[in-house]
């Protein structure tokens, strides 16, 4: 009786003490836009995402055709004249979130400093910004922004279109990390 | 020719010349219900097709069949390693256990050893 007890117990409490916060599904967003422009903007909804609770490390990679516009052509360039998304399917990030201990996330957000390399078009560059994270039973919710140039990833803008895109781009990302057991 | 006639050509060649180049600009995006897939098959095929061979199927449209592992309301997995965002129209259950998808196949996940496909939509579940 004692080892079922010991077993639920363990069971129960597995999801807080996991190693891994992981998801395959989170929510990064950028937005280029400049104001009386047709807005540029895309949601990528297939992110995976993983946070090491025992050091706070954690990686990302995205799939850049999984970057949805509301504009066909708008994605299609975007695809295959900007990101060369054929030559260059993935972005990749990985860093460290600063000072990160499980047992003190709560269920109020806190801040975190998160720096890391940043991969796209296989040219790395350094990030650094605050991640908002919050505890949510056995799931960690991590919200964070940062801004980045084209130029930084050799992404060129032609003439004709560069007054219609953001000079910086406005990167937004929301992944609820679940308990990986 | 008729000055009415003449002002109803000159309308009809604008309304051309301005809806030609709004439809090139603001087209639908492809649907997968409407696209033919380049692969049809199970998961453990296409698996041995991407990582044991050099033909690429990124951005391909995929048509494969495996057992359900997993379901939410915006996911299904096959047989573990198939993560599968479905369209936002596909309707889930979680009584289904061996399903064809459609959808299309963005890439090979290398941080958790996992393929990812998107524009999903169940062909036949069971």
């Amino acid at each position: 009786m004692k080892k079922v007890i010991l077993f639920i117990v363990l069971l129960t409490c597995s999801g807080l003490h996991a190693q891994k916060f992981i998801t395959k599904t989170g929510e990064t967003h950028f937005k280029a836009s400049v104001e009386a422009f047709e807005p540029v903007e895309a949601i990528n909804k297939n992110t995976t995402a993983i946070l090491n609770a025992v050091n706070g490390d954690v990686a990302a990679l995205i799939f850049i055709r999984s970057f949805h516009f509301e504009i066909a052509l708008m994605e299609e360039h975007f695809n295959e004249n900007y990101m060369d998304s054929d030559k260059h399917p993935k972005a990749t990030f990985k860093g460290s979130l600063s000072e990160f201990e499980l047992d003190k996330l709560l269920k109020q957000e806190q801040s975190y400093p998160l720096s890391g390399t940043l991969t796209i078009k296989g040219i790395e560059r350094q990030i650094a910004t605050t991640a908002i994270l919050l505890k949510k039973d056995d799931m960690i919710e991590v919200k964070a922004q940062f801004e980045v140039k084209p130029e930084d990833f050799e992404i060129e803008i032609p003439k004709l279109v560069r007054e219609k895109i953001a000079k910086s781009i406005i990167v937004t990302l929301k992944y609820e990390l679940h308990a990986k057991i | 020719m008729q000055k009415s006639s003449r002002i109803a050509i000159v309308v009809l060649v604008l309304g051309i010349l301005v809806f030609i180049p709004f439809q090139m600009l603001y087209h639908e995006h492809d649907k997968t219900e409407d696209l033919k897939p380049d692969f049809e098959g199970s998961t453990l095929e296409l698996a041995d097709l991407i990582l044991h061979t050099s033909g690429s199927y990124s951005n391909r449209i995929v048509e494969i069949s495996g057992q359900l592992t997993y379901s939410d309301a915006s996911v299904i997995t096959l047989d573990h390693r198939f993560i599968c965002l479905m369209d936002s129209n596909s309707v889930l259950s979680k009584k289904m256990k061996n399903v064809t998808i459609k959808g299309r196949y963005v890439g090979y996940d290398d941080l958790l050893d996992e393929f990812k496909l998107d524009n999903c939509l169940i062909i036949t579940s069971n």
